[in-house]
């Protein structure tokens, strides 16, 4: 196949998307969905069929020049190396399986075409990102994905809370977005290109001075779709959309998108000692703040979206140690264990009516596919012993262990706890969803097919998923990391029984965090409603921290801007404007009188006017 | 006159003969849509051959030039000519016009338009420009149960028999002037010593007069708007699109004298643009009659134009030939949706008349709004391209205070095209619409010129690379 075909992984949804927007009100439902589910799985297919590519320094595609204008030359170039292809293949893969379940979940929906057009475009612009060789073209695919968050999230709009919240979603990324568009920029001023494999190769050029500004200025872009701290509260409230979209967008493909940029200019970022230490604080900070609100949270939905947040959070803390495959390997367990635990939320709130945990019937528990899945998709994110999730974040915090110094020991020590912390909400979770009295309240809904087809794949990569990178004291030989060739600066040098220890530590955290939630939340009256627990439940009061600073202050400015000057001012001036150019049309209008003998009279004033022009012509001259 | 004189001149002789075929055929069987079809075949035909001719000689009888650029304009007129059949065919059988006679006058303009883009001679300019003329006089009446056509046709025979007559005198005393009529040497013949002899001056003033009614400059424009009211829509379209643009085309070798000698009448032509632009603007913004609107919007479309002709070089002519085209591709497709939206009772008058178009006729409605993006010169369109390098020509000749004027124009023209678009978006109330749904055959017509409106918009670089070999080959 010629490496162009490449091109067809993102297109391919894009098609399904261009048929359905164009004809999907004419075609049949069965017809409609199926090509959005087909043109996502094929898109996985070309992945899989292209994966010999992705081998050595993987493979530039160049499609065609989309911008050229002078100085200025944008090719639209695709890069398909180990980093972009595993990437797409866990966007695609998990796409495949949430695309199906909405079949399932979005049956009794009318809007059905706009949802699966927006899913698909969704799909197309992450595939965008992933493959992006060129920083503009990933700014499209950036900006792309933001837009379909937007939409997706308030796909119910008629209901005011979710257009807010999708809002929210839109305006705090397009924020941070910002930053990012500056580090381009700069990135330009100082490469002339945009091109990221021609930036990474030559990363020597960029002055000491604007290393550590540059990484900042990206961990801020990173931050916005990643909803790192300080534009992290934007998440929860993104939970107003569909469940498949929460699964897919705001936990398995979206907001990885930041880390994903990090690890793309890995290089870079690395140029900047503060930068990283930047990016783990900030990780570590947002991972321990999620987990703790994830703590008090009384919707399931919402817990999981804080347990998002914190588990990115752990990504940061592992680019900002260093190991790019680290990072790269919790994302993809995390994509797996948290879109199976979304999904799985999906289906219980269907069974039990009710998003609230305390309120909820507690039937799923009698649906062992329902619990079965969900169980194990809790056990990898609390970090159960030799699930995929444990292998993941044990790897990290070993990492940041090995790195020593005081900033990174304060990380290690952070980390742990929040791992505990992690442990402890995830069983107040399973324990209030599944433990406790049985409330009946009649007949439960049965669960479709192809929702309930889904969970056993994700929940047996959710499992097994560690063995993609299995540490070598468990007889693994780290795959992933092999596979990716990041430019790991540790190169492991944790002694063989220091790494045993750490292990049996993280062991230790676990089983402390089950106890302890065990001890504390068999019984559904622990923890509802003091001063600490609505602190926690309300994200640390961070929104009204927002209100006061920032929304207040800008709406009173902006009042003032427009009583002030847009009012008074500018309208008066273009209106004014106006108005005298339709008094002048008036006046020339009527000259326009209709009657011959004027237009006669306008040729002799014509010929008049022209003779006396020349006639100054030939005097003057 | 030689054989090969007349392997030249092929497209406009099978627009000719195949315009006598018809008109002979029409007294014997006339019938509506097959002479129709068949006027189409013929232009179309020509169009065909003006493409692929390869004409051995460079002039024919010291009057026609030969070669790309003749070839050129005679496939555009052809295939406006076609194009202005297309949008007929509905129209013109609910007003039972004489098929013979339409289909015949309609080729001839083309015929008219054709030798005028190719004049070589002042005799070949006013025999073309005649031949154009004539056509119209009756194509304007040609509905004559119109309750306005009596009065158009009454204004433009008037005032088009004055013009001419100061046409014709302007080239007499060219002739007086020079002693000749070829048309390089006319012009340059008029200066002497690095100036105008003042009888060429007065052969300007005249020959300006004459030509300034075609073109619609102000203040020769008054019929304008009273002409295209009154004609019927397909008639009109090719009115403001061909007979305009075959009188540019042969001006711009006329145009080449301005750098030189004839720099002198550079202001006076500024003045002519500034106050055509105004006009145009300005009365379009009041009107709300449509076809009033676009009859403004023509005069002011005309003051662009001469913005690029006066700058002059190979980017001004490249510009002025360039919009001519555009434009004429647009303003055809405009008065084809008007074509396409009459009724047996009459074409579409008040601005009105259009609110909630996009739900009736949601294809007219587009393309509707293409061709009035693409007049307002929004980006996409070619309307924008063509705006672009008009202004781009003034600025790099020198007259940036002229860009600056068109700028100011086309922001105030967004005013009356875009109220149109609006209205055509507007949800409709409840009172019927006096507009017709749209019907295929006018459709096909009016869709390739939306297409190639676009298409020219997004892909400019073809069409400019080849206007520019045709005009240096």
């Amino acid at each position: 196949m010629r490496p162009e075909f490449i091109s067809l992984i993102p297109l391919l949804p894009l098609g399904g998307a261009l048929i359905n927007i164009l004809f999907g009100g004419r075609l049949s439902r069965r017809v409609s969905t199926g090509l959005a589910v087909v043109s996502v799985a094929l898109a996985a297919f070309m992945v899989v069929a292209f994966w010999s590519y992705a081998a050595g320094g993987g493979t530039r595609v160049e499609l065609y020049t989309w911008i050229e204008a002078s100085g200025l030359r944008v090719p639209l170039v695709l890069l398909f190396d180990s980093l972009s292809a595993s990437m797409a293949l866990m966007v695609t893969g998990v796409s495949t399986l949430i695309h199906i379940y909405c079949l399932g979940y979005m049956s009794r929906e009318k809007d059905y075409v706009r949802f699966f057009v927006l899913l698909n475009l969704f799909v197309f612009a992450m595939l965008v990102i992933v493959l992006a060789g060129d920083l503009l073209v990933l700014f499209l695919g950036w900006e792309g994905v933001g837009f379909c968050s937007y939409a997706l999230i308030g796909f119910w709009y008629r209901e005011g809370r979710n257009a807010d919240a999708g809002q929210k979603a839109f305006v705090m990324t397009r924020a941070a977005d910002v930053f990012l568009l500056i580090a381009m920029l700069w990135l330009f001023r100082i490469f002339g290109t945009f091109s990221i494999p021609d930036i990474m190769a030559r990363t020597e050029l960029i002055p000491a001075a604007a290393a550590t500004p540059l990484v900042l200025l990206l961990l801020a872009g990173a931050c916005g779709k990643s909803a790192q701290f300080p534009f992290m509260s934007w998440l929860p409230d993104a939970m107003a959309g569909p469940t498949p979209v929460s699964a897919l967008i705001h936990a398995a493909t979206m907001v990885t998108a930041g880390v994903y940029l990090l690890c793309r200019l890995f290089p870079l970022v690395m140029l900047s000692a503060q930068g990283m230490a930047a990016i783990a604080l900030v990780g570590i900070l947002t991972a321990g703040y999620a987990a703790l609100c994830a703590l008090a949270q009384d919707e399931i939905k919402r817990v999981l979206a804080y347990s998002t947040m914190s588990q990115v959070g752990y990504m940061f803390v592992a680019l900002g140690a260093g190991t790019l495959s680290g990072a790269m390997f919790h994302l993809y367990t995390h994509a797996f264990f948290k879109s199976l635990l979304f999904l799985g939320a999906g289906c219980i709130v269907l069974l039990g009516g009710e998003n609230n945990i305390f309120r909820m019937d507690r039937a799923a528990r009698r649906n062992p596919l329902v619990f079965g899945t969900f169980l194990v998709g809790s056990l990898a994110l609390a970090g159960a012993p030799l699930t995929s999730g444990f292998f993941s974040k044990d790897g990290i915090l070993t990492t940041v262990f090995s790195r020593g110094s005081g900033l990174y020991e304060l990380v290690w020590v952070l980390g742990s706890l929040t791992a505990f912390v992690t442990a402890l909400y995830t069983f107040r979770l399973l324990y209030l969803v599944f433990g406790g009295k049985e409330k009946t309240r009649g007949e439960i809904p049965t669960l479709s097919f192809s929702m309930a087809v889904v969970l056993p794949f994700l929940a047996v990569a959710a499992l097994f998923g560690g063995v993609i990178n299995l540490p070598a004291i468990f007889g693994g030989n780290e795959t992933l990391r092999h596979f990716l060739e990041g430019p790991d600066v540790i190169q492991g040098f944790v002694a063989h029984r220091e790494e045993i220890i750490l292990t049996a530590l993280a062991v230790a955290v676990f089983a402390i965090g089950w106890l302890a939630a065990y001890g504390l939340f068999r019984r559904e009256s622990a923890l509802r409603d003091n001063m600490a627990s609505r602190f926690f439940r309300s994200g640390f009061y961070i929104d009204q921290l927002l209100e006061t600073l920032f929304q207040r202050p800008f709406r009173t400015l902006a009042r003032f801007w427009d009583r002030a000057t847009e009012r008074q001012l500018f309208d008066g001036f273009f209106s004014g404007l106006g108005n005298m150019t339709f008094g002048g049309a008036k006046i020339v209008r009527r000259m326009q009188t209709g009657r011959l003998s004027t237009y006669l009279g306008s040729f002799a004033w014509g010929l008049l006017f022209l003779a006396s022009f020349f006639l100054c012509c030939a005097l003057g001259g | 006159m030689t054989w090969t004189d007349f392997a030249g001149l092929v497209p406009v002789l099978i627009l000719l003969g195949g315009a006598i075929l018809i008109l002979m055929a029409g007294a014997y069987r006339p019938h509506y849509r097959l002479f129709i079809l068949a006027g189409i075949s013929i232009a179309l035909t020509a169009c065909g051959v003006a493409v692929f001719s390869t004409s051995a000689v460079k002039e024919v009888s010291g009057i026609f030039r030969c070669g790309p650029y003749a070839d050129f304009f005679m496939a555009l007129w052809s295939l406006l000519g076609a194009l202005t059949l297309g949008i007929s065919f509905r129209y013109g059988e609910e007003r039972k016009f004489a098929p013979g006679e339409y289909v015949a006058l309609v080729l001839f303009s083309c015929v008219g338009m054709s030798f005028l883009s190719m004049a070589s001679s002042l005799v070949g300019f006013f025999l073309g420009l005649e031949m154009i003329s004539l056509n119209f006089y009756i194509l304007t009446v040609f509905h004559r149960q119109s309750p306005e056509a009596p009065e158009a046709g009454m204004k433009y025979l008037l005032l088009g028999a004055v013009a001419t007559g100061f046409l014709a005198f302007g080239i007499a005393l060219i002739f007086a002037a020079t002693g000749t009529l070829k048309l390089p040497e006319a012009m340059s013949g008029m200066v002497a010593g690095g100036q105008i002899v003042p009888l060429g001056l007065l052969a300007i003033a005249m020959f300006l007069v004459g030509v300034g009614f075609k073109l619609s400059l102000f203040p020769f424009h008054f019929w304008t708007p009273d002409v295209y009211q009154g004609a019927p829509a397909p008639v009109t379209g090719l009115l403001a699109s061909g007979s305009k643009g075959a009188v540019w085309a042969a001006m711009v070798p006329l145009g080449a004298g301005l750098a030189g000698g004839l720099a002198e009448i550079v202001p006076l032509l500024k003045a002519l643009a500034l106050l055509t632009l105004a006009t145009g603007v300005l009365c379009a913004l009041v009107q709300d009659n449509i076809k009033r609107l676009l009859a403004f919007s023509s005069v002011s479309h005309m003051g662009y134009v001469l913005i690029a002709f006066l700058s002059g070089g190979l980017t001004g002519e490249r510009a002025v030939i360039f919009y001519l085209v555009t434009y004429s591709i647009v303003v055809l497709g405009s008065f084809g949706v008007l074509a396409c939206l009459s009724t047996p009772l009459g074409e579409p008058r008040a601005l009105s008349d259009f609110k909630g178009l996009a739900y009736r006729s949601p294809f007219l409605a587009a393309a509707l709004t293409i061709f009035l993006f693409s007049l307002a010169g929004i980006p996409l369109t070619a309307g924008f391209i063509g705006k672009f390098h008009i202004f781009y020509s003034a600025v790099r000749a020198g007259h940036t205070w002229m860009a600056i004027a068109g700028v100011i124009a086309s922001l105030i023209s967004m005013g009356y095209y875009l109220r149109l678009v609006f209205l055509v978006f507007q949800p409709r109330t409840d009172s019927p619409s006096p507009l017709a749904v749209c019907q295929p055959p006018g459709n096909i017509a009016v869709a390739f010129c939306s297409v190639l409106t676009l298409v020219i918009g997004i892909f400019p670089a073809p069409l400019l690379k080849f206007v520019a070999a045709i005009l240096s080959p």
